[in-house]
């Protein structure tokens, strides 16, 4: 009688469990925001609620670092013990670097960003390098103190990866849903705002991109083929874009709504990649050569 | 006192010294074993043209590590249609001792050295993807980096991530066995999905491994065997001169002819 039972149990749950299968386990309602939401090609909401909960896990910065926070503005720093001027000099110029990338592209919003100052023995990276964080809005850096690099560096670095997150959340759904920047244009516009929109001091510190394209000029290797520093290439491939099309049309290029970022960039200019590569080395020779490098971009 | 002859003979004499010593430093730099440091409780084993030094508890993973630099050597030569280098240590680290990550292997072409970590190292999880196959591929991988270091033309071709790491992977990877081949097939499909979304031009491609392999790839079956090599050699360093001259088409109608071929292969 209990064996009895107990299968009725379990075929009643089958049925519910089959039930649910045909009818997709949703009211009717659901059933149209899950077709609305799969007709816009996103991606399926139980992918993105475990995205959100692996990127939650991912964002918990070292336990080994005891965080003591500093905060300035929309900025909050987080610095080891006995490295507070490290956070005070980073909390001195967060003001400018968000000027200067919400006026470049144009942005209100993103309030809170964190910025992590590690210690050396909590960092696995080069010295060399910073990185941001978008998923968690943070930018982190091997702390001033501990590190080889000038005070220039880190205030390039924090424009460009504060630049990072910014770009990201301008384009919003489309980063995070389908499309893919190349190199050329993630990290030049970044570093178009953080060196060529910036200022003198920093242009002086970064006098080797310039060289580096007046040598390829000078050698005639022009063509995307032969592009080995994606910094320097993409500073002068955004600088043609925005000399060519203005600083609309990048805009419009981070806000169009096509399906990948070679559909949107021939929509905004017209050209296919390799049209406009070709107008690219025509129109770079010039310009290298009428560049006051130091004054900046004065021909934008 | 010397007569003046006397002093001209010692001073010729002296010559002939600092160029037979300076010789013999060339020639010991080319064939001989790399001064590399080994730590003294780890043990050197030798093939005909290879050493792998690998500490003890570790030992039996220099059979097969050699097997596959033999194997790489003799696949380079035959590329190459000469003899490359000999005397190339290859590192097998214990994961205590290990400088890297462990998805890591590299080569110091300078000094003929090849590092990674040692097959019987690798946890159970990792060996799912650093199998056999990941270290015969590897090990080849490394290997033409230290064949093609004294080839280079210029310093300009090292700068080129398509051409400094897509020559040794394409040697590697399909130009090796089957196994292998089949072992990286997900390269088709990383160019496969750079199609669909347009970013094969030169301006938007992305460099990876498996997209510069298969740039190297179109290079050598559509131009013929050793393009990439010619390319790699050329002296004078200006890449466009040197596609103009060793292809015979402009970087502009190179790039029209690969997407063409990826649409014909892919």
């Amino acid at each position: 009688m209990d064996q009895v039972a107990g299968r009725n149990v379990l075929r009643a749950v089958s049925d519910c469990r089959s039930r649910g299968r045909r009818q997709g386990g949703r009211s009717a309602k659901g059933q149209r925001l899950a077709r609305w939401w799969r007709e816009r090609g996103y991606l399926p909401l139980s992918s993105l609620m475990i995205s959100v909960a692996l990127c939650s896990l991912v964002s918990v910065p070292a336990e080994a670092v005891s965080w003591e926070r500093l905060e300035a503005g929309d900025f909050v720093i987080f610095y080891a013990p006995g490295y507070e001027r490290d956070a005070r000099l980073l909390a001195s110029w967060v003001d400018d670097t968000r000027a200067l990338v919400h006026r470049f592209l144009e942005v209100d919003g993103l309030t809170t960003v964190r910025v992590y100052l590690h210690p050396k023995e909590d960092w696995s990276r080069s010295p060399y390098q910073a990185y941001a964080q978008p998923h968690d809005r943070s930018v982190h850096f091997l702390t001033p103190a501990d590190s080889p690099n000038e005070s220039v560096w880190y205030r390039k670095n924090l424009i460009h990866e504060y630049g990072h997150l910014v770009v990201k959340h301008r384009m919003g759904r489309k980063f995070w849903g389908y499309r893919h920047l190349p190199d050329w244009f993630e990290e030049g516009l970044v570093e178009y705002i953080a060196v060529m929109a910036s200022d003198d001091e920093i242009r002086r510190n970064y006098r080797h991109y310039f060289d580096e394209m007046k040598t390829v000029v000078h050698r005639g290797d022009t063509s995307f083929l032969f592009r080995t520093n994606v910094y320097a290439w993409g500073i002068f491939t955004i600088a043609f874009f925005l000399d060519r099309y203005g600083h609309q049309a990048l805009l419009d290029l981070l806000g169009s709504r096509a399906r990948t970022f070679a559909q949107a960039f021939e929509q905004v200019t017209g050209l296919t990649a390799g049209e406009f590569s070709g107008e690219w080395a025509a129109w770079l020779p010039e310009y290298i050569d009428t560049l006051d490098w130091v004054r900046g971009a004065s021909r934008q | 006192m010397r007569s003046k002859t006397e002093a001209a003979l010692v001073g010729l004499n002296r010559c002939l010294l600092a160029v037979l010593v300076f010789g013999m430093l060339v020639i010991s730099s080319r064939n001989g074993w790399a001064a590399t440091e080994i730590p003294a409780n780890w043990v050197v084993v030798e093939s005909e043209h290879f050493r792998v030094a690998v500490s003890d508890r570790h030992r039996r993973d220099a059979g097969p590590i050699l097997e596959y630099a033999e194997q790489a050597r003799d696949r380079m030569a035959a590329y190459l249609g000469e003899e490359p280098v000999s005397g190339v240590t290859i590192f097998l680290y214990d994961r205590a001792t290990f400088p890297s990550s462990p998805s890591s292997a590299w080569a110091e072409p300078r000094s003929r050295e090849i590092h990674l970590l040692a097959p019987s190292a690798q946890t159970q999880e990792d060996r799912r993807w650093a199998d056999a196959r990941w270290y015969e591929k590897n090990i080849f991988h490394e290997y033409v980096h230290i064949a093609l270091e004294p080839l280079a033309g210029s310093r300009f071709q090292r700068q080129l991530f398509w051409l400094n790491e897509g020559l040794p992977e394409y040697l590697s990877v399909y130009q090796s066995t089957p196994a292998i081949r089949a072992r990286y097939r997900h390269y088709d499909q990383e160019i496969r999905d750079l199609m669909r979304n347009g970013e094969t031009a030169f301006l938007h491609l992305p460099w990876t491994y498996g997209t510069a392999a298969i740039f190297v790839r179109y290079l050598e079956e559509e131009y013929g065997e050793g393009t990439a090599l010619a390319l790699w050699r050329a002296s004078s360093g200006l890449m466009s001169g040197a596609v103009v001259s060793i292809l015979g088409v402009t970087p502009t109608e190179l790039e029209e002819r690969w997407i063409k071929w990826l649409d014909e292969t892919y």
